[in-house]
């Protein structure tokens, strides 16, 4: 295997238009894209589209009429009484943070559903809305009497979705945002109060499988997301490459000469493997790395973050390797010219579909559907939920994921690969 | 020591091998003749093991390489008409893959490239990539590579084909001491006949798959023993001209060649004042015309209707 390996990566680090070429042009299609399209991924709520359901517990009224009774029983001086209660009439949370969501700038990007919690549910379940905001009982009263008060711990709205994407993301970022200025302005209004309405962290619906918690998402920049789409497609070119040099192996009788040697084919085969792994990686890596230290791509960002992205970066070059491997055999299968045009259309597919020339949220819905179960969306996919939520949870599920995709197009490769050591 | 019996190869119902028998003894270097499409290729990549044959064996002292690849693999070094070499490799790098996969150790692998290399004559530059190589040079590698494992048999097809004088010089040789001086058997496959004549006792002739001829050079010569050849140099000549020399009575073959027409004749027949006539009849100017024995190229043109390089 070492002989192969060694003369795989001879052969490929020799081929200087070829590596000039993985290299050199999406360097240039990162910096072109990230300049020209600088704000698709930051700040996406023109293009951004999301469905929505608010299931409000609450009832405004009572809670108000509740902190009213609430404030004659403690015995308050009439006059502080109606101080307080004036400012909790003239700023009720639920009807603010109403008024915010049902925003005409919101509403351009969220499309609203009011329905109870069963019908919510089965809707994020069957995927006709992405995202539930959940106001609980007594929300206004809570609110108000940890606000005001200052007693109680006050109340949670919650977020509910099973779909870590940018729209959710934002529609977090602004449930946020509310609950920051809400604070802020309540303690102003009334000196001395403390921060009551929090986000709430939890999965609130624990019955449905695959409930995520959407925790402190970091915002995505465009140059981060190119970096990372066309890197990865440039990687997957390593693997038609390597599938390039094979058919020259195989039209100038190489490769025979190899089977005469009574080597197994497969060594063969896993020669190209693991150098497609190998140079993968080192195009991948300078890609980033390059991009990294011009771009300042990552600043000031953690030693587990460059942990789980190198892994991930790995996982990414193993789906090229593994590529390698099958465009390989299928170069000994069929026909070069048509094994070399369906290499190049399965690219070009994949590569739209995961995302790699465009943000898959440009999509059509159709399309979007598809991005995880194409290797490089998945891988994608994982990488944006790394740089945002740093969650190992949702990366070792994208890393299982995609170790599946490498097992099954390895195990594909060795079976189409003729075995017979004849030709 | 090696022999195929009534070996036969179809590719989607045609048949490109017909039937070939053929052996080499040890020690010997044997020629395998015929134009392009002839079947050489194809019977030697079922001789080599690596083509199943649709029927027929290939038996290496006496034991089926079919049913047994490695046995022939071991003992077999096969020089392909193709430059079986990586480009983007020296010639250093290209024998020392080779060798590895032939799962020579360092010591020996070492010095087995540096006698290999010695022996096509191209030492002095080991550390230059292929790519940067002339075509001779390319394949003088080629044959190196095929010669690393020590093979008691080696099969080269077309090993001189589109290269320099000096090169051709040098692989004819390199065959010529691999045969003489180390004892090993050669199959070698050209459509040079002087090439054949030259290095190989016997030879086998193949046409449409099969073998139409075999024997040493003098067997094969005796076809034609009872025939001349004819070589006329002609100034201009038409197709009627042709027909009229083609209708006498003891021609029996006619060829174009670069210069005028080669006539296949009956021995000792006095067919010249015919030709001479014709030619004037025809306003053909006859410059030049020459008499002799039948060649192996005319015993080819004889036996098959065409040139070896048609």
């Amino acid at each position: 295997m070492r002989a192969f390996l060694k003369k795989d990566v001879l052969v490929y680090w020799r081929d200087r238009k070829q590596n000039i070429f993985s290299l050199v042009i999406p360097l240039i299609l990162i910096v072109v894209l990230g300049l020209l399209l600088p704000n698709w991924i930051e700040n996406p709520t023109s293009t951004l589209q999301l469905k929505a359901a608010m299931v409000v517990h609450d009832n405004e009224a009572a809670g108000l009429e509740q902190f009213q009774s609430s404030l004659k029983s403690r015995g308050l001086p009439d006059e502080e009484a109606a101080v307080l209660f004036e400012l909790a009439a003239h700023s009720p949370p639920v009807s603010l943070l109403n008024d915010m969501l049902k925003s005409d700038q919101i509403i351009s990007m969220v499309e609203w559903v009011e329905l109870d919690e069963e019908a919510a549910l089965r809707r994020l379940q069957s995927g006709e809305i992405q995202a539930i905001v959940t106001l609980p009982e007594d929300f206004t009263l809570h609110i108000l009497n940890k606000t005001l008060l200052d007693e109680g711990n006050g109340a949670a709205i919650s977020l509910t979705s099973d779909d870590p994407s940018i729209e959710v993301g934002v529609l977090q970022g602004i449930i946020e945002g509310f609950t920051q200025q809400f604070n802020a302005s309540s303690a102003i209004a009334h000196a001395g109060t403390h921060s009551a309405v929090t986000l709430n962290q939890e999965a609130v619906l624990p019955s449905i499988g695959g409930v995520e918690t959407i925790e402190g998402v970091r915002v995505l920049t465009s140059f981060q997301y190119f970096t990372l789409a066309v890197g990865a497609m440039f990687a997957m070119y390593v693997a038609a490459n390597s599938a390039n040099k094979a058919i020259t192996e195989k039209r100038e009788h190489v490769f025979q000469r190899i089977l005469l040697s009574g080597s197994h084919p497969l060594t063969y085969l896993a020669g190209k493997i693991v150098a497609t792994l190998m140079m993968s990686l080192l195009q991948l890596t300078l890609v980033i790395l390059i991009c990294h230290f011009v771009l300042d791509l990552f600043p000031g960002y953690s030693l587990e973050f460059w942990l789980g992205f190198s892994l991930l970066m790995m996982m990414m070059c193993l789906i090229v390797a593994a590529l390698g491997g099958l465009f390989t055999a299928a170069m000994f299968r069929m026909n070069a010219n048509t094994a070399n045009a369906i290499i190049q259309a399965l690219l070009l597919i994949i590569g739209v579909i995961g995302g790699n020339f465009a943000p898959i949220y440009i999509l059509p819905d159709a399309v979007q559907q598809l991005w995880e179960w194409t290797p490089n969306g998945l891988w994608l996919s994982t990488m944006i939920q790394w740089i945002q939520q740093e969650s190992w949870e949702a990366a070792i599920n994208g890393m299982l994921g995609l170790s599946a995709f490498i097992i099954a197009i390895i195990a594909l490769s060795v079976w189409t690969f003729p075995k017979r050591g004849r030709i | 020591m090696l022999e195929t019996v009534e070996l036969s190869k179809s590719f989607k119902g045609k048949t490109v091998v017909d039937g070939v028998s053929l052996y080499l003894d040890q020690g010997e270097s044997v020629g395998l003749l015929g134009p392009n499409g002839a079947g050489k290729s194809t019977t030697i990549s079922m001789i080599s093991s690596l083509l199943a044959p649709t029927h027929g064996d290939v038996l290496l002292r006496g034991k089926s390489v079919i049913k047994h690849p490695q046995h022939i693999r071991r003992v077999l070094g096969v020089v392909p008409q193709e430059i079986a070499l990586y480009e983007e490799l020296s010639a250093y790098e290209n024998l020392q893959f080779f060798g590895r996969i032939y799962k020579l150790k360092k010591p020996a692998l070492e010095s087995k490239i540096q006698e290999v290399l010695e022996i096509v004559g191209l030492r002095e530059r080991q550390k230059e990539l292929i790519k940067t190589f002339s075509g001779g040079m390319k394949r003088r590698i080629n044959i190196a590579a095929a010669l690393l494992h020590n093979p008691q048999i080696v099969i080269m097809d077309e090993p001189t084909v589109g290269i320099d004088p000096q090169s051709r010089n040098h692989i004819l040789d390199t065959v010529r001491y691999l045969n003489l001086e180390k004892g090993t058997t050669v199959l070698y496959t050209s459509h040079y006949m002087e090439e054949v004549e030259q290095l190989c006792k016997r030879m086998y002739i193949m046409d449409h798959g099969k073998v139409i001829a075999s024997g040493t050079k003098e067997e094969l010569g005796r076809i034609l023993s009872s025939e001349d050849t004819i070589l006329l140099q002609l100034d201009a000549y038409d197709d009627a001209f042709i027909e009229e020399i083609r209708s006498l009575d003891p021609v029996r073959q006619v060829e174009r060649t670069d210069q005028g027409l080669k006539l296949i004749i009956a021995k000792q027949s006095r067919v010249l004042s015919s030709i001479v006539q014709s030619a004037e009849r025809h306003s053909v100017q006859l410059i030049n015309m020459h008499v002799h024995t039948p060649s192996l190229e005319d015993v080819f043109l004889h036996l098959t209707g065409r040139t070896l390089r048609d």
